[in-house]
């Protein structure tokens, strides 16, 4: 794989490299390291890339080094730790951590500080993680560059006039400049499996409802899920496995256990069938991803794949749907912010004008667009022909997807339509920023799960391939991630 | 932009509860357009729209003994009012 040479800060020249969760855990079961190193190694790079990367709007120094301490007292004390226990992590600011700031990147949750943990924070917390920080991430994880934070963008970690992707660019960019081995985001359109495209890491949607969103700031209820970054498919299944499962504060949750997705790490890929949808490989997807994806496609073929062409005729309008029905919801979850009970208030004479301005003042372009729209959808009069009908075309676009994995068990293509934009690229073009969704918003829309991992690149930026599976079945994607990491030339 | 489209910007935005300046509502009217003209395709479509549900993987009606337990929170969740006295939260009068 051939990279331009661009010029190296001294930051980048050190990238610190983090071993996989076994050899961590291996080295902390010894007495090697100990979980108060691991933070340090974690906080020294953040300080060496931060400000300039923003992947970070909070760093929870005093709370993780705590935390850390904690854990090697009970390892010192020879208690048995889980897989994750002891390893820096970094969190999604759209998802609440007791006790730190939760913006989700907005103004109108400026000194908001929730006084309970997500349920994704308590299963990682119970798992030992140390949570350190919380990342950058566009406005209500509304975007796909994380250019409409209101703090600020996150820039690519190699490419600092890049975006990193959105809404989880801040989590992407912490592992892929190895701040942290791991890091939550979430995925509403795409916001994990873009951002993992671009910067070259591992992402994961899950199935809808696999993870519990208690605790998340709600943007599309129907469509978003917490899923890990990482630096390899084990470490992503470590934690996926860590967090999904029903928990009854989310009642969308599935029931019964999540199935052990370990064994399929091992099974290798000889005798799967593998579909390659043909709407995903269209001209709105640049030629040269498409041709990094393709080839690592025939990997797979050579390794015992039997690999053929499906269609999947509603693609094209998946994103339409997609943006009818999220900015449906959205208008309605982001009618709690209103300056009353939490978050930011804007001095008001009445409760009328306290809403307005609080409103008014609180929310990024993008929010409002989308909640004006959304409002609009579903006003009296265009709640047939929009809101319904899209919700209509979203079971004909869930059905397709089910039909097409009775043919076959995994599709593959590409994570994203191109690879990391410059900055500013499509910031004044809303349709031209949605488009970048166009080939991860099916995902979300038929509730599937997807694994993004890197595949090679496109003048030395990375582009990610992307494997899809039937509801409930991450397994086949870390099966088949597993095999195509491990012959792939990695990124990294 | 006829005054018919600004006009549906500001409603728009009154049943949104927010203020928009007039540069946000000029912009807003170009965008709508736009985004509601690509959106339009669902049209297209042949689906039928039978009695509506959000829900994509089956999960429905999913209930609990109704049962009290204690709860910590409401003290915790008072503090983060911006304005709360004596236990409630305080706001402008409605007029």
């Amino acid at each position: 794989m051939t990279r331009h040479a661009k010029p190296q800060t001294s930051a980048e020249a050190v990238k610190p490299s983090w071993p996989s969760f076994t050899a961590l855990q291996e080295r902390l079961r010894t007495g090697q390291t100990t979980a108060e190193q691991l933070l340090n190694q974690s906080l020294t790079a953040v300080h060496a890339r931060e400000p300039a990367l923003h992947a970070f709007l909070h760093v929870a120094e005093e709370q993780a080094r705590a935390q850390a301490a904690a854990l090697d007292a009970r390892r010192a004390a020879g208690e048995d730790l889980p897989l994750l226990a002891g390893i820096p992590c970094a969190v999604k600011d759209i998802i609440g951590v007791q006790g730190m700031p939760t913006t989700a990147a907005s103004r109108i949750l400026e000194g908001f500080t929730p006084p309970y943990d997500a349920t994704v924070v308590e299963r990682l917390k119970a798992h030992g993680a140390v949570i350190m920080g919380k990342t950058n991430l566009d406005e209500f994880a509304m975007g796909s560059s994380t250019e409409f934070s209101a703090y600020g963008p996150t820039v690519h970690p190699e490419d600092p006039t890049r975006v990193p992707g959105g809404s989880s660019g801040g989590s992407a960019a912490a592992v892929a400049a190895g701040l942290v081995p791991y890091a939550l985001g979430t995925d509403t359109g795409g916001s994990i499996r873009q951002p993992a495209s671009f910067c070259g890491v591992v992402g994961l949607k899950p199935t809808y409802g696999r993870v519990s969103r208690y605790g998340v700031i709600a943007f599309a209820s129907s469509f978003e899920q917490v899923g890990p970054f990482a630096l390899t498919v084990e470490d992503a299944a470590a934690v996926y496995t860590a967090l999904a499962g029903p928990d009854p504060y989310d009642a969308t949750t599935l029931p019964g256990p999540a199935p052990d997705v370990y064994a399929a790490l091992c099974d290798g890929v000889a005798g799967l069938r593998v579909g390659i949808p043909r709407e995903y490989f269209t001209e709105g997807v640049d030629q040269e991803v498409q041709r990094v994806v393709r080839d690592a496609i025939e990997t797979l073929a050579r390794l015992g794949a039997t690999v053929e062409e499906v269609s999947l005729p509603l693609t094209g309008v998946a994103l339409a749907v997609y943006l009818i029905l999220t900015n449906a919801e959205a208008s309605t979850n982001l009618a709690r912010y209103d300056g009353v009970r939490f978050g930011r208030r804007v001095a008001a004479k009445t409760l009328e004008e306290l809403y307005t301005r609080t409103r008014g003042a609180g929310f990024g372009a993008e929010v409002k667009r989308r909640i004006l729209l959304g409002t609009f959808l579903l006003s009296a009069g265009y709640v047939d022909k929009y809101y319904r009908k899209a919700a209509a075309v979203r079971r004909a676009i869930t059905a397709e997807y089910a039909d097409v994995f009775s043919r076959v068990d995994v599709l593959c293509a590409p994570a994203a339509p191109e690879v990391a934009f410059p900055l500013g690229a499509k910031v004044d073009n809303p349709l031209r920023m949605y488009a970048s969704d166009i080939v991860s918003v099916p995902a979300n829309v038929a509730g599937v799960p997807a694994l993004v991992l890197p595949c090679g690149d496109v003048g030395g930026l990375p582009v990610g391939l992307q494997l899809i599976a039937t509801q409930e079945r991450e397994d086949l994607l870390f099966r088949v991630g597993s095999v195509v990491e491990g012959t792939a030339h990695p990124v990294r | 932009m006829t005054g018919g489209q600004s006009e549906r910007i500001v409603h728009l935005a009154h049943l949104a509860r927010l203020t928009l300046t007039a540069a946000e509502e000029q912009r807003l009217e170009h965008e709508f357009r736009d985004i509601l003209s690509y959106v339009d395709q669902v049209q297209r479509v042949q689906a039928t729209l039978r009695p509506l549900t959000a829900t994509i993987t089956g999960v429905r009606h999913v209930v609990r003994e109704d049962v009290v337990t204690p709860s910590t929170l409401a003290s915790a969740l008072l503090l983060q009012a911006p304005d709360a006295v004596g236990g409630c939260i305080r706001v402008p009068p409605v007029r």
